[in-house]
């Protein structure tokens, strides 16, 4: 995010925007107070937490679940409430900030 | 083949709108621009167009749908007056801020409260700000042909067009249209440009995101390039049709102005009437001549200067009121002339407001006064008891 | 609806939006689009959701996106929804599109059509991908192969729209996009607007242009003494020969040699033959009933490309593909040979038929008739033969309308009918016209474009094509939570707060479903962002209806309810059991009750988590709370009799 903006000349007209998805390069991780701290051992891959988190943090692949992204992650804690077996515990972002 | 038909403005208008077979067409009737639309629904039913005509229910929504019509990479058209054009006012800002090639024909009409139906030009003269390009017409030909130079301008610099005729005096009218033939037409409007669009699957693009303080302002530049393109292209675009029709375009005509004493600028149907008036007078040996203005935004300023150089007293007929400053066309004209090393006297008039007619008799007194020197710094209402 | 399929979907909203950390309206807008496979456009009015996922120069949008004004969503997706239709029907665009909504669209055939491939008619049941099926182009209107890329079959149970006129019969779902002969050019309405047409115009001919060539050159063979061999025949006496032969030859092998016979009882026929022979430089010689010649070349030569028995005979391909003014030559002789001409009393012109024992010589000339410009029935008689009609003449057809204004036809041309079964559709690379064959009559007919699951409900209905999902957070969240018609008796917001006099909001909420169903749409139905299974089911019902449909979906808003953000998924789910939010559609008019809460927890257990009824929890409020709940009991106890479930 530390690019220079760009001038009048160079934007596409009437602000469209033509790069789609481009959010993905704003990170929303840096908003977190709490961070889910997930035990795969424990996990059933039930898939309960990505289809509900808002950010879209948890990626699915061949069914699994994998590690929470934590560029877009913004510690809402859904991860935790819903987990059928606990294996998440949301536990404060502090404690992993050097 | 071209062929001369007994023709109305609206449905000279709505001839345009079929020969141009846009793909959506999304309007709300309202007094007088409702005879554009019939005429046009007419076309869709006999499958004399490919439209898909939306019946909307409010010309908030008319705007909405030919703005997302024509983000949708298609021709969209759409048509209003007054009252209409204030409720989609908010729209109208959006489809130019969005640099939608939309064309609309306006059928001037004056705006509420009190509510009238007749011709005045308060409508559209507030929209001037709004970034939309504007052409007004003089009659039933001219609508015809600004529509069709409108979409071809549009289309250049990505700005939307309305093009204006007088409410009732034009739109009901019949005069003899000539009507250029289909192949012509279509060969004049060319195809659309290739530009980003909602439907284009494989590259999506989001349309209307926010933009805040760091970017709006960079976006508002680039609009207000459009319209300088569009003061150069015009010119140009205009020979082109001018060419094909042998009616006279460009940024506004010159009627016995070059030797000219007096003047007077004006602009839609009053410069018919303007004409008959200067032609009765030239008989009698006076110097008097006309200015009549048809691309309004963007103004022409150095070409305005330049055509009055010569001209000792000018007079300006407003067909709207600004309430509190300068009527809007006397505006522009005193800023073309602030530049200008000639200045001559300039005389504000205000007319015709909710419909009330102008006589050639009228006409001839304002030229008599300009050629007797009674020129003075108060607006005459002309036709006022 | 499995959720590791789903999961598995390419995800339409990517993360980095602004919204706040558990806010509910990414879950549901992810939730609805993954319901659907096809692309889709998003359309968006001012709020939330748009505010925080298009701040420029970033947009979390995936898809196709426009944002216009407040309150003017659906007027600008209804003008993108006419631009697409409009593009469509000029054959401009071929991908289905959807406006946040799948309206089931493409059509397909009954089980009973046979379409038109290389191999001949195919019931449609049986084409595989791959299968190289004969189509014309709509601009062109030139016949062109093209290959089948994906098949499609799915149940209908419903109205369908049969077309049965003189020169056509098909069966088809109201969907199915019908070629029509307009200005010159081919272009596609639906099925169902037949219905309502006056008339609409097909053509029956189509235009070939095939290969130019001057020569034949058979296939040399190892020297036999004596016999000749031929290095290359002219081609239009060739062909000329191969139809005679096609139509009435046959091959034997004996101890005298290869013989070649072609039977010809007529004498001018005979002469006929000899003089083709002659110009081909073979030497005949003439039976009482046949002409005959010997050659172990040109016996082999047949046997390989034309077939020695008759229920093998065909055309063979590589004359197929010869220009129009070539494939005459062999048309003329194999109706002096197997074709008959019968003058009926009273008709100008004779019935021209070609018949046949051989299904594969029947459906190549299906082909060179179609490659002529002429068009045919087939029926297949009694004895197993084939009978080809050919119509050179009425090659321009009109449909009219059930609207009957022509007297002169008898039963309705256009009708609708009940249809229970499966149907089917092939997807062509190109092009997406097919030419297809049922109860013997044979007509040019559209295809699919690009189908995913399918389900017609019975009503067709003319509005626009568009899902509506309204992301119900109960205020004006985006502009710091004002009260809005949404908002719910007794909450606090900005604009209702709690104070010394007014104890938050004191009007009841707007039933903003019930009021969309008062329209008389085909699909209108509540949904909450916990229960995914739910709202994806409703989401896919919303894509698939022909027509508008509308979602409420509850969302709950972190800063607006005042709850903490990993309370989302519980509050929603408290809404639901206490009845305060019970999901529900409507299905054209019919109410369905998806979520029985038999139990449900009191509603204060809904509002004790919020900030913004904390205020209620005091004695001199309590009345509020229960005002509340006698509110939820009355319009549960309404729903349930909406629904038939008392």
């Amino acid at each position: 995010m530390n690019t220079p903006k760009k001038g009048w000349k160079e934007i596409p007209i009437a602000g469209n925007i033509v790069v789609p998805g481009s959010s993905e390069e704003y990170k929303t991780g840096n908003w977190r107070s709490f961070r889910p701290v997930w035990d795969s051992r424990k996990c059933i891959q039930c898939l309960a937490c990505p289809i509900n988190c808002p950010e879209d943090s948890i990626k699915v692949k061949d069914g699994k679940r994998l590690e929470t992204n934590l560029d877009s992650c913004k510690g809402c804690g859904i991860c935790a409430n819903v987990c059928p077996v606990k294996c998440i515990k949301m536990e404060e972002e502090s404690k992993f900030q050097e | 083949m071209a062929k001369t038909v007994p023709f109305t403005g609206a449905q000279a208008a709505a001839y345009a709108m079929k020969q141009i077979n846009p793909e959506v067409v999304a309007a709300y009737p309202i007094t007088p621009q409702t005879s554009i639309m019939e005429e046009f629904s007419q076309y869709v039913a006999d499958g004399d167009v490919d439209t898909e005509f939306i019946r909307v229910e409010s010309e908030h929504s008319a705007m909405s749908a030919t703005s997302g019509a024509s983000a949708a990479g298609v021709r969209a058209m759409t048509a209003t007056s007054s009252a209409g054009l204030a409720l989609m006012f908010e729209i109208v800002g959006v489809t130019s801020g969005l640099r939608l090639p939309v064309v609309m024909n306006i059928v001037n009409r004056a705006l509420s409260a009190p509510i009238n139906i007749h011709c005045d030009h308060n409508d559209s003269m507030a929209c001037r700000d709004s970034s939309w390009i504007q052409i007004y017409s003089e009659n039933a030909q001219e609508v015809y042909e600004n529509t069709l130079l409108a979409l071809r301008l549009a289309e250049k610099v990505l700005l939307p067009v309305m093009v204006m005729q007088d409410g009732f005096i034009t739109s009901h009218s019949v005069e003899n249209v000539t009507l250029q033939d289909d192949n012509t037409v279509k060969k004049f409007i060319g195809n659309p440009p290739e530009r980003p669009h909602l439907l284009d699957i494989e590259k999506p693009i989001t349309i209307g995101p926010l933009q805040l303080f760091d970017y709006y302002f960079e976006t508002k530049r680039q609009q207000a390039d459009a319209m300088e393109q569009a003061y150069k292209e015009y010119p140009k675009l205009a020979k082109e049709l001018s060419d094909i029709t042998g009616t006279n375009h460009g940024f506004f005509e010159k009627y016995r102005l070059d030797d000219a004493e007096a003047a007077v600028i004006t602009l839609n149907s009053t410069a018919g009437t303007a004409k008959a008036v200067i032609d009765k007078m030239r008989e009698k040996g006076k110097k008097v001549g006309l200015l009549k203005l048809r691309l309004f935004r963007p103004f022409p300023y150095k070409e305005i200067a330049k055509a009055l150089e010569k001209i000792k007293s000018i007079a300006v007929l407003d067909r709207s009121e600004s309430y509190g400053a300068n009527p809007p066309i006397l505006a522009e004209i005193k800023n073309a002339l602030f530049d200008s090393s000639s200045k001559p006297s300039v005389q504000s008039c205000i007319f015709g407001l909710g419909g009330r007619d102008i006589w050639e008799k009228d006409i001839e007194k304002v030229f008599d006064d300009l050629l007797a020197g009674k020129i003075n710094s108060t607006t005459k209402y002309i036709g006022l008891r | 609806m499995d959720i590791k399929e789903l999961m598995s979907k390419p995800v339409r909203l990517a993360p980095g939006h602004r919204s706040c950390a558990g806010c509910a309206f990414p879950i549901i807008v992810r939730n609805v689009l993954r319901a659907s496979d096809k692309p889709v456009v998003v359309a968006n009015a001012t709020g939330c959701l748009e505010v925080t996922t298009t701040i420029y120069p970033f947009t979390s949008w995936k898809v196709p996106f426009i944002h216009s004004a407040f309150e003017n969503a659906a007027a600008t997706l209804s003008g993108v929804e006419r631009a697409y239709m409009a593009l469509r029907k000029k054959g401009q665009i071929k991908k289905e599109i959807k406006f946040v909504a799948f309206g089931g669209d493409g059509g397909c055939y009954s089980d009973d059509t046979e379409i038109f491939t290389e191999k001949g008619f195919v019931n449609v049941k049986k084409l595989k991908v791959g299968d190289k099926i004969w189509s014309v182009n709509p601009n062109s209107n030139e016949l062109e192969i093209t290959v089948a890329e994906k098949m499609f079959k799915y149940k209908v149970d419903g109205n369908m729209v049969r077309v049965k006129t003189r020169f056509m019969d098909y069966f088809v779902t109201p969907d199915h996009n019908v070629p029509m002969w307009y200005k010159g050019k081919w272009k596609f309405i639906h099925a169902r607007d037949l219905l309502t047409r006056y008339k609409t115009m097909s053509l029956r001919s189509f235009l070939w242009t095939g290969k130019k060539i001057k020569y034949y050159y058979p296939h040399k063979i190892k020297q036999i003494k004596n016999q000749k061999v031929y290095n290359k025949f002219p081609i239009r006496s060739w062909l000329r020969f191969l139809g005679w032969f096609i139509a009435e030859g046959t091959l034997y092998k004996s101890k005298s040699g290869y013989l070649i016979r072609i039977y010809q009882s007529n004498k001018k026929g005979r002469n006929e033959i000899l003089k083709i022979l002659k110009e081909l430089g073979i030497n005949a010689f003439e039976c009482s009933r046949s002409v005959d010649f010997h050659s172990k070349q040109i016996y082999y030569i047949l046997h390989q490309e034309v077939g020695k028995y008759s229920k093998e005979r065909r055309i063979p391909r590589w004359i197929l593909q010869l220009e129009k003014s070539l494939l005459k030559e062999i048309y003329i002789t194999l109706m002096k040979g197997d074709g008959s001409s019968s003058v009926q009393k009273g008709r100008s012109n004779p019935h021209l038929r070609y018949i046949t024992s051989s299904e594969r010589l029947m459906n190549t000339f299906v082909e060179l008739v179609f490659k002529l410009g002429f068009n045919c029935q087939v029926s297949k008689r009694k004895d197993g033969c084939y009978s080809v009609g050919i119509s050179t003449i009425h090659l321009k057809h009109i449909i009219y309308s059930r609207r009957n204004i022509y007297k002169k036809q008898g039963t309705k041309q256009v009708k609708e009918e009940k249809y229970k079964g499966f149907v089917y559709c092939p997807q062509l690379k190109k092009n997406h016209t097919v030419i297809i064959k049922r109860n013997n009559k044979i007509c040019l007919n559209g295809n699919s474009y690009d189908i995913g699951l399918q389900s017609i409900s019975g009503t067709l209905e003319r509005g626009h094509d568009i899902l509506y999902v309204c992301y119900d957070n109960e205020a004006y969240a985006n502009t710091g939570v004002q009260r809005s018609s949404a908002t719910p008796f007794g909450a606090s917001t900005t604009t209702t707060p709690y104070g010394k006099v007014h104890p938050g909001k004191e009007t009841h909420r707007k039933d903003l479903t019930k009021l969309i169903a008062a329209h008389n749409i085909p699909y209108v139905a509540q949904a909450a962002v916990h229960n995914w299974q739910d709202l994806v089911m409703k989401a896919k019902k919303g894509f698939e209806v022909d027509g508008p449909a509308f979602i409420n979906v509850l969302s709950p808003c972190i800063p607006g309810w005042k709850i903490k953000p990993d309370e989302t998924i519980d509050i929603s789910k408290k809404a639901v059991m206490s009845r305060f939010w019970p999901l529900f559609e409507i299905e054209n008019g019919e109410y369905n009750l998806n979520f029985r809460v038999d139990s449900p927890i009191p509603v204060e257990e809904f509002l004790k988590p919020q900030g913004r009824f904390k205020h209620l929890f005091t004695p001199e409020n309590r009345h509020i709370i229960d005002k509340i709940q006698s509110h939820v009991d009355k319009e549960w106890d309404k729903l349930l009799k909406l629904c038939n479930e008392l």
